[in-house]
């Protein structure tokens, strides 16, 4: 139970805290991969996240959960991480010829035989770069919430806003990413002709 | 229904956050808009494909972190305690539980303090990283829960200090003030290691800082945080005293 393992690493205790590394290291990571799109960076982060909780342990407060107070180190790492690179990594949607012309991504054919297709490697490519593209506050809570499986309330204590806005910030985050595997070339993502009646108006 | 409002609850649907109304609602809509149900296939296909972007962590990453944990002593123990820093968040707590009430009141008094930092900052200000005062507020540890970047709305309205520094000539103010507070003095890399004074009872940080690094601050942090400026930061000379005042709220 991380209430126990949570106590006695605040004394000190680094085999509890290790515990807390086990379990943790790996949503933690996932957490730092999204946000900032690369393995050495996330590697960083995860390090970083860890080390901050460790020697913050004292000011845990019990009546928190443990893995809310975690992820919110780690996103407020994450978001100054990104800040600090100032660089948000939008991944461009076209990619370049030889020749340094740009081209759109190639549209999948539907009727293409399996060899045409997006082999499993592209897709999952192509769902990361979508990922990517979106602004980090709309990354960051659909990653919690489908990729670490947290609930509205536990995200909107994670990133400190209101359960309302977690949920439109969500429903907007889809829909970024929607059009934007669509920009990427995915065609299931499409819904027809008409999709122009689905944008999205910003918010008054 | 409109296809707009359906996307919020198909959102909402795939998350298990309808409810039973807004359920049938959507169905009804479902039954009558194809666009939407292509969206919903569309959506959950990104669901499923967001779920297979989970990665086991590179095989040495537990061991990184182990080491470094292990070169630290207990919790807490090494940490670089800013003494002051930490009274501000203890302070930021403050503000953020008394909220409005606190804030109007704060800005209609605000004047005075202000401008008096504003004579005094030179002398006045604290050192800090000193070692018998980090010995001294072992309690104050850094509290990651005040680090928010959003207030709740209550809190959030922009903390405005509309005051103009006596002594202008000399002095540039700079505010740095709505979403601000605590995690802007913890975030910021140039604020690391500067003096800082804590005015009144809640959520002011004053620095000095040269107009170089004010500007770089500014450059870096504009999209996050609201700044106002006082006097010519921009045509001020690089290492023109400036000084810096967070308002939480």
């Amino acid at each position: 139970m991380d209430t126990e393992l949570v106590r006695k690493a605040a004394a000190g205790d680094s085999d509890a805290f290790e515990q807390l590394v086990l379990s943790y290291e790996k949503p933690i990571y996932n957490l730092c991969l999204r946000m900032c799109g690369n393995a050495d960076d996330a590697m960083d982060l995860t390090q970083e996240t860890f080390l901050k909780a460790w020697r913050s342990l004292g000011s845990f407060r019990a009546d928190a959960a443990f893995s809310t107070w975690l992820y919110r180190l780690c996103s407020n790492l994450c978001i100054d991480h990104l800040r600090r690179e100032q660089k948000r990594k939008i991944l461009p949607l076209h990619v370049e010829d030889s020749d340094g012309d740009e081209r759109p991504l190639d549209v999948p054919d539907p009727a293409a035989g399996p060899e045409e297709r997006l082999s499993a490697q592209e897709d999952r490519q192509q769902v990361a770069a979508a990922l990517q593209s979106l602004e980090p506050e709309y990354r960051e809570a659909l990653t919690l919430r489908v990729l670490h499986d947290l609930s509205y309330a536990d995200i909107a204590a994670v990133l400190q806003v209101r359960e309302g806005t977690v949920k439109s910030r969500i429903a907007r985050a889809r829909e970024k990413m929607r059009e934007a595997m669509q920009k990427l070339g995915n065609k299931s993502t499409s819904p027809s002709s008409k999709q122009t009646r689905h944008e999205r108006r910003d918010a008054p | 229904m409109t296809c707009e409002e359906a996307l919020v609850l198909l959102s909402g649907h795939l998350d298990g956050a309808n409810t039973p109304e807004e359920e049938a609602r959507l169905e009804d809509h479902l039954a009558r808009c194809p666009d939407c149900r292509r969206i919903l296939d569309a959506y959950s296909a990104m669901e499923q494909g967001i779920l297979e972007l989970s990665e086991e962590p590179p095989a040495q990453l537990h061991d990184r972190i182990m080491a470094a944990v292990a070169a630290e002593a207990k919790p807490s123990r090494r940490r670089r305690v800013r003494p002051a820093v930490m009274g501000l968040a203890a302070a930021a707590v403050l503000c953020l539980a008394l909220g409005l009430g606190y804030l109007p009141r704060q800005t209609e008094e605000s004047t005075e303090p202000v401008a008096r930092v504003n004579n005094t900052l030179a002398d006045a200000l604290p050192v800090q990283e000193d070692p018998s005062a980090q010995e001294a507020a072992p309690a104050q540890e850094e509290s990651p829960d005040v680090a928010t970047r959003e207030l709740p709305s209550s809190a959030a309205a922009p903390a405005t200090f509309s005051v103009e520094p006596e002594a202008a000539t000399e002095s540039l103010l700079v505010e740095l003030g709505d979403n601000a507070a605590s995690p802007a003095v913890e975030t910021i890399p140039q604020l690391e290691g500067q003096a800082v004074e804590v005015d009144g009872a809640c959520g002011v940080y004053h620095f000095t800082l040269d107009a170089a690094t004010v500007r770089q601050i500014i450059a870096d942090y504009s999209e996050l945080y609201g700044f106002r400026t006082h006097g010519d930061l921009e045509n001020a000379a690089d290492d023109t005293p400036c000084d810096l005042v967070i308002v939480c709220g």
